[in-house]
């Protein structure tokens, strides 16, 4: 098994390719006529490391699988450095993909399958024998797995297995780091250790990442920007400040942390729910039906009897340092959680009212 | 001694039975292979090491274990060749009729060898439908030792096809893909990444097709001549010699059949056994 992960700083680094921007400009993929993807586009930095952050069946590894050349988009355009990259086939587009379950050649060595992108190369592009072994040894010492070349995919743990595939995906100079759940099939701790290792790896070598993930902590720990997708369309893009503090649809809201969401109307500048008035000031200039969102952890009990958001207590547990009280609130029962501190227990079934500390209305 | 023995190979276990269940193999394995054998073995050395060396050396004998296994050999590399190919439409490809194919490739097993060897040889003689065809040419099919490699390459079909199709079945198409995105060809994959991973399976079916086509006896006789030192196959031999009440003779070239063939397949196997510790399960 790994032990933490150290970072090895080494003064020859390698050639690794010059980062490029990608431009994902209107694509559509339909699979079957169910479309997979309805026009997606995204603009990358050279060098940017980016998470697709989305529910399984949102498109993310569609999407991925895009700009690989392992599918091919129904339209829309995909741009290399402003060039095109769709009129390449897979294996002149010069992308790096790491698979989540490896895909390890099995049969080879490890020291074989790293150097596998540079031996398959044609002999007037192929490195000499040298070469190559020089630069597979440094890839190892990259991937902190020297001296396990002679080991066989089998010998390895999953970790381990995980840190070859992407050193077999560097080899070839990659323009672009394409990575689909890297971390998808690893025990708890070993992610964690990956995770920051991968941030370590991206920093020194600087490829435009693009990492497919649906662990929302994985992508706003990781990356320099995360797109947050669904159903086939990006629901937002943006720092891990901006998708958290400033969500930009319910979806986001509620994908992205912890939340409760509540059917509201806005009345004369007052969010109320149920014809009542919560306490709460709508924002400036809209009205009707609306979506009222907050987190659990982010609310006040209201004591003194004036307007509020009130439900019956249906069931608690403890959550951490703090306690959890799952409600049914207003005359529909919508559910709804709330934290209060580990060592306010209440009875089930009674009730209780609180506000929002901090909230977000999404106008319907 | 032999308590002592198995005690210590016996170790507590969740699966009850072991004792019972080395038993029974081993009774079974003797009464239905071992004991038949050995009295193979026996028979034969009751000429004498002499008379052994005799038929052993015997001109007729060394013809006819030469064709026998060298035409099983060529049968099972072309059944490997093709097998494949086959193994590799009916996994990869999806078109109408693929379940009536892939009911069609185990033919060979359900047919009585005698019918396959006849309806072959109604085909393949000179006058038969695809025989009249090279006849002008001076190729003689039937009544040849590539008569007696069409037969078997019948019979062991089934074997490669069968075994090769789980393995690609279960084969991870993300290999292949991570082999195309490194920039590999298809060819490269197909010679790097895929036909090393289809290699055991595919040693399995040509041995399998290979043990079969040694002992064939049925299809062949048929269509092989059967003329002394040209197309006469050493299991025909044996019941030539049987038929000539010449019981040393016979069982002494069924021990050399059995002799090598074990070799052959022992080969085989060490090599399947040596590959699997090698790649493991990934």
């Amino acid at each position: 098994m790994m032990n933490a992960i150290t970072p090895v700083v080494t003064e020859d680094s390698i050639a690794l390719g010059l980062p490029i921007d990608v431009s994902i400009e209107n694509v559509v993929k339909a699979f079957d006529d169910t479309p997979a993807l309805h026009g997606v586009s995204l603009d990358v930095k050279a060098g940017e490391l980016v998470a697709l952050l989305g529910p399984s069946g949102s498109g993310k590894t569609t999407l991925l699988r895009i700009l690989a050349g392992l599918d091919a988009p129904t339209s829309g355009r995909v741009l290399f450095d402003g060039s095109d990259a769709l009129g390449l086939p897979v294996q002149d587009r010069n992308i790096g993909f790491v698979f989540q379950h490896y895909a390890l050649f099995r049969h080879m060595t490890v020291f074989d399958n790293i150097a596998f992108g540079l031996t398959v190369r044609p002999r007037a592009s192929r490195p000499p024998k040298a070469e190559i072994r020089k630069r597979v040894l440094h890839l190892l010492d990259l991937v902190q797995l020297g001296g396990l070349e002679k080991r066989y995919p089998a010998q390895l743990s999953g970790g381990q297995r995980q840190r070859v595939a992407l050193a077999r995906a560097l080899a070839i100079e990659p323009r672009v780091l394409l990575l689909d759940e890297p971390f998808g099939a690893l025990d708890a701790q070993v992610r964690k250790d990956l995770r920051r290792w991968l941030r370590e790896i991206h920093d020194r070598t600087g490829h435009t990442t693009f990492f497919v993930t649906h662990d929302q902590e994985e992508a706003l720990e990781l990356a320099d920007r995360v797109v947050v997708m669904s159903k086939g369309r990006i629901e937002q893009v943006g720092t891990a400040d901006e998708i958290y503090d400033q969500p930009a649809s319910p979806f986001v809201f509620s994908f992205i942390g912890e939340s409760s969401l509540l059917p509201v109307t806005l009345v004369d500048g007052q969010i109320q729910l149920d014809g009542r008035p919560v306490g709460l000031a709508a924002p400036q200039g809209q009205s009707g039906t609306a979506t009222l969102g907050f987190r659990p952890h982010d609310i006040a009990i209201v004591q003194d009897g004036g307007p509020a958001i009130s439900g019956q207590i249906i069931a608690e547990r403890r959550h951490g340092a703090r306690r959890r009280l799952e409600l049914h609130v207003g005359a529909e029962a919508h559910r709804a959680e709330i934290d209060v501190p580990a060592d306010q227990g209440r009875q089930i079934g009674s009730q209780v009212a609180f506000r929002p500390n901090h909230w977000r209305i999404f106008p319907a | 001694m032999a308590a002592l023995h198995i005690a210590s190979i016996k170790r507590p276990s969740v699966i009850p039975g072991f004792g019972l269940a080395l038993g029974v193999t081993l009774s079974y394995l003797g009464l239905i292979v071992l004991i038949p054998l050995a009295g193979l073995f026996w028979r034969s050395a009751q000429g004498g090491p002499a008379e052994f060396i005799r038929i052993a050396t015997d001109a007729r004998t060394l013809a006819a274990l030469r064709l026998s296994f060298g035409t099983a050999f060529i049968a099972a590399a072309i059944n490997a060749v093709f097998g494949m190919i086959l193994a590799w439409i009916l996994v990869r490809y999806d078109f109408p009729g693929r379940r009536i194919i892939d009911a069609i490739v185990d033919l060979p097993f359900a047919l009585p060898t005698a019918v396959a060897g006849i309806a072959l040889t109604a085909l393949y003689a000179p006058n038969g439908w695809i025989g009249s065809l090279f006849e002008p040419f001076g190729i003689r099919i039937a009544y040849s030792a590539t008569g007696i490699v069409i037969a078997l390459v019948f019979i062991g079909l089934p074997f490669v096809v069968r075994s090769v199709q789980p393995v690609l079945e279960d084969f991870d198409r993300e290999v292949e893909e991570v082999s195309a995105t490194l920039g590999a060809t298809r060819a490269q994959t197909v010679r790097r990444v895929v036909m090393p991973t289809l290699m055991p399976a595919l040693l399995t079916g040509f041995a399998l097709a290979f043990a079969r086509a040694v002992g064939e006896y049925g299809s062949v006789i048929f269509i092989a001549g059967n003329s002394p030192y040209r197309t006469e196959i050493a299991p025909l031999l044996i019941v030539i010699k049987l038929e000539e009440f010449s019981y040393s003779g016979a069982t002494t070239i069924a021990v050399l059949m059995l002799i090598a063939s074990f070799l052959i397949l022992l080969a085989i196997n060490l090599v399947q056994s040596w590959s699997r510790r090698r790649y493991g399960d990934v």
